[in-house]
């Protein structure tokens, strides 16, 4: 602690001689100094670093990352958090965001008081994992249930807290476990909020779909959301608003008007794919509905009111009655859907 | 049913309105359902109530291209101006008719300016006695005072200002006669501003007034005042009740804002969108009051009783002929599509209420319509759960079928539950270690 203390003091003299540490650091054992080491690193981090430099800095960040002491580097988390997040950084604007997954959760161990807390650098692992598709490690990650103790010894802030829950969502998503997307990004959202932020934006459109894709309607955000965003939310996202109106009208032309309209929209926010699997979901729901309403309907009323055509409405039927989400016989030469 | 054929229009004849002794005999007989009738009207309504109704009827007149009627209802309703010395309101009547009626009827602004000056005065007049009053301190004074120039700028026409004299007068009522005049001055400009939440308190108001309960008279007043509030904000229910409490004694007491003929069509097309069977016939049928009101409007009475008897298809043709001609009507029209509506939903549901499978050909024949749009018409109210049964698409026939009940439900409850905790308790610990998102 009291190295902490002059180190603290002694910034503004590290800070100027950045240039030296390449030499220095050959004097300093990683594990045992992890102290100094980290403030050297950190103040590597400001700086445009040249083609050695850098290949430098990513050489010892690695090395740091395997085999620093955890209670020195718990005593200065943040500027442990900003040198991993360089690492992380310059890997991935160089398209090699393989080679910081291990690194970055033996980082994470060593910055965790105990077991199963929550740090900074959850977000960063699951960033990752996902660009670089490697959704298992992210799943356990995720699914490890990480409590959000003291967040003082690991300086997680808000916006940290926002991106591991907008990560672990998109996640979920990817292994296709919609209901624990969802509790994800309604976490994200139910954060207490003095301003709206663009990550909350983002997990609300998610949200928005996966709750049409789900229950088939859009729930309301709970009633312990910070106002700023109960108020705003909606206004930030018409776009799916408008796609949430279509869709508990049950009428599959008019969203397919509104897909058509906001194509780009959704294809910028990377939204596409989750919009093509509510237009299947509505379709599920509409049958659903007509079982509730119909004894035998015709496959031609079907397919009609589906906007597809006859072969693709068996194929759906046939789908559905297998997987036993409907309960129904087909009558081929009559051409009726008898339930 | 004897109809009377509508009387051709005669513009010399609309001079002045019809007597009120004639006026009784003109409510036993009902127009022909297809045409608005300008005379009838002109008999059953007065002052700003006829004026309100002649330009409405003039304008959808206008719009669907009638111009015979448009015409007759601007004259009749210029000379009611003249009459009145209403300038603003001749100015805008006249401006309608455009000079299409001849010289008699383009504005004349000699007398504008003429009628003018003598308002001016005369409301100088007013308000320097009002001064005076003020000044002397006698409460009685200044309330007739507030009162005189009230109904001073309700004859102009200038209705905010009659609301705000009437208003004033309220700290000076003293007696309970003076509150209930109060609150029926007050009822009747802000049925005209269409303001109708000052419209239901103060009913309430001088419902509540002591001794008030006695006067008939009064209460019956008040109840058209608050079913025609209900009414305009969609209150079916309520506004049947309030119609329907009505006594048939009202005749013209209240011609200068409703007519009872008027009471009894919105009571009764209120009732049948929105009352069940057994109220229907407890307050509509079988009440003595409301059927002598009923027997004013004869084919609104034949409509009620077919619809009970279960003659759909007579009771929604005659729905619909009277249709056409409710869309003259000044608080009726806006609302008439979503009644008939309602009333032809209830129809359907009752017609399948006593079997367990009905063929849709013959339901189609007592509906008057194809048997596609009619299945479409039951699809949508099984999925709204008005009607408990299945439509098997390809026999064409509706069978009663109970629906499976989920008994997952209690699971369900459960698992829900312990997802809303977990999220509030991790809200709570972001509070407590102040995780905020703030402006960096």
């Amino acid at each position: 602690v009291q190295l902490l203390g002059i180190l603290n003091a002694s910034e503004q003299l590290i800070r100027s001689l950045w240039k030296d540490f390449p030499l220095l650091i050959q004097e300093l054992h990683l594990t045992q100094h992890s102290l100094p080491c980290v403030f050297f690193l950190e103040a590597m981090v400001g700086h445009q670093l040249s083609q050695e430099q850098q290949s430098f800095f990513l050489d010892t960040t690695r090395r740091f990352m395997l085999c620093a002491d955890s209670v020195q580097i718990q005593l200065a988390p943040d500027r442990f958090v900003g040198v991993c997040r360089k690492y992380k950084d310059i890997h991935v604007s160089l398209g090699t965001p393989r080679h910081v997954i291990v690194p970055l959760q033996s980082a994470v161990a060593r910055l965790q008081p105990s077991a199963n807390t929550l740090t900074p650098l959850h977000a960063d692992l699951l960033q990752v994992c996902l660009v670089s598709k490697f959704y298992g490690i992210a799943l356990s990650v995720v699914q490890q249930g990480l409590a959000l103790e003291d967040p003082k010894r690991t300086g997680l802030t808000a916006k940290d807290f926002l991106l591991y829950c907008y990560y672990g969502g998109m996640v979920f998503l990817g292994e296709q476990m919609f209901a624990d997307a969802l509790d994800f990004f309604l976490n994200a959202l139910t954060v207490p909020a003095v301003v709206l932020s663009s990550i909350m934006i983002e997990s609300y459109k998610k949200y928005v779909l996966v709750c049409l894709l789900l229950h088939g309607k859009l729930d309301s955000i709970p009633k312990y959301t910070s106002q700023v965003v109960q108020r705003t939310i909606a206004n930030q996202c018409m776009v799916y608003m408008e796609f949430a109106k279509a869709f508990s009208s049950h009428d599959m032309g008019k969203l397919n008007e509104v897909i058509a309209k906001y194509e780009s929209v959704y294809d910028k926010d990377h939204n596409l794919g989750l919009v093509r699997q509510c237009c299947d979901s509505l379709r599920k729901f509409i049958v659903q509905r007509v079982t509730r309403t119909y004894l035998t309907i015709s496959l031609e009323q079907l397919a009609d009111v589906l906007k597809l055509d006859k072969k693709k409405t068996e194929k759906l039927l046939v789908r559905m009655i297998v997987s036993s989400s409907l309960s129904g016989k087909i009558d081929n030469s009559k051409g009726i859907l008898i339930l | 049913i004897t109809m009377s054929e509508a009387t051709p229009m005669d513009t010399a004849t609309e001079s002045s309105p019809v007597p009120a002794e004639d006026a009784g005999r003109r409510m036993a007989t009902y127009p022909h359902t297809t045409t608005v009738d300008v005379e009838v009207i002109v008999g059953q309504y007065t002052g700003h109530a006829l004026v309100s109704r002649l330009i409405f009827v003039a304008k959808k007149a206008a719009e669907k291209q009638d111009e015979s009627l448009e015409l007759d209802a601007l004259k009749i309703a210029v000379d009611e101006a003249r009459k009145a010395e209403q300038t603003a309101l001749y100015t805008e009547v006249t401006q309608r008719i455009n000079g299409r009626c001849g010289q008699d009827y383009v504005c004349d602004a000699a007398w504008i300016e003429r009628v003018d000056r003598r308002t001016a005065q005369k409301q100088d007049k007013l308000e320097s006695e009002l001064n005076g009053y003020k000044a002397n301190l006698i409460k009685e004074s200044i309330r007739m005072g507030h009162t005189f120039l009230g109904e001073f700028f309700y004859e102009k026409g200038d209705l905010h200002a009659a609301l705000k004299c009437y208003i004033r007068t309220r700290d000076y009522c003293t007696t309970s006669k003076h509150i209930i005049t109060m609150c029926l001055n007050v009822i009747k400009v802000s049925l005209e501003l269409e303001n109708y939440m000052h419209v239901l308190n103060y009913v309430q108001k001088g419902e509540q007034t002591p001794d008030i309960q006695q006067d008939p008279a009064i209460m019956d007043k008040l109840k058209c005042a608050a079913g025609l509030a209900n009414l305009a904000n969609g209150k079916y229910k309520i506004a049947a009740r309030k119609f329907l409490e009505v006594s048939a004694d009202l005749d013209n007491a209240y011609s200068d804002v409703i007519a009872p003929h008027d009471v009894a069509t919105y009571g009764a097309f209120c009732a049948l969108a929105s009352f069940d069977r057994s109220e229907l016939k407890q307050k509509v049928i079988d009440s003595v009051s409301f059927r002598n009101l009923l027997e004013l409007v004869p084919e609104v009475r034949e409509v009620v009783y077919d619809f009970y008897a279960s003659k759909y298809a007579s009771c929604l043709r005659m729905l619909e002929g009277l249709k056409k001609y409710l869309e003259y009507d000044l608080y009726l029209h806006k609302h008439i599509e979503e009644l008939c509506s309602q009333i032809r939903e209830k129809a359907i549901v009752q017609y399948t209420i006593p079997f367990t499978s009905v063929v849709l050909q013959n339901m189609a024949l007592a509906f008057n319509s194809d048997v596609d749009s009619l299945e479409q018409e039951i699809a949508s109210l099984i999925a709204k759960g008005q009607i408990h049964a299945r439509v098997d698409s390809y026999a064409k026939i509706l069978n009663k079928r109970h629906a499976n009940h989920n008994t997952s439900n209690v699971v369900q409850t459960g698992k829900e539950y312990e997802r809303h905790a977990k999220a509030i308790l991790l809200r709570a610990k972001l509070l407590q270690a102040n995780i905020k998102v703030s402006p960096m």
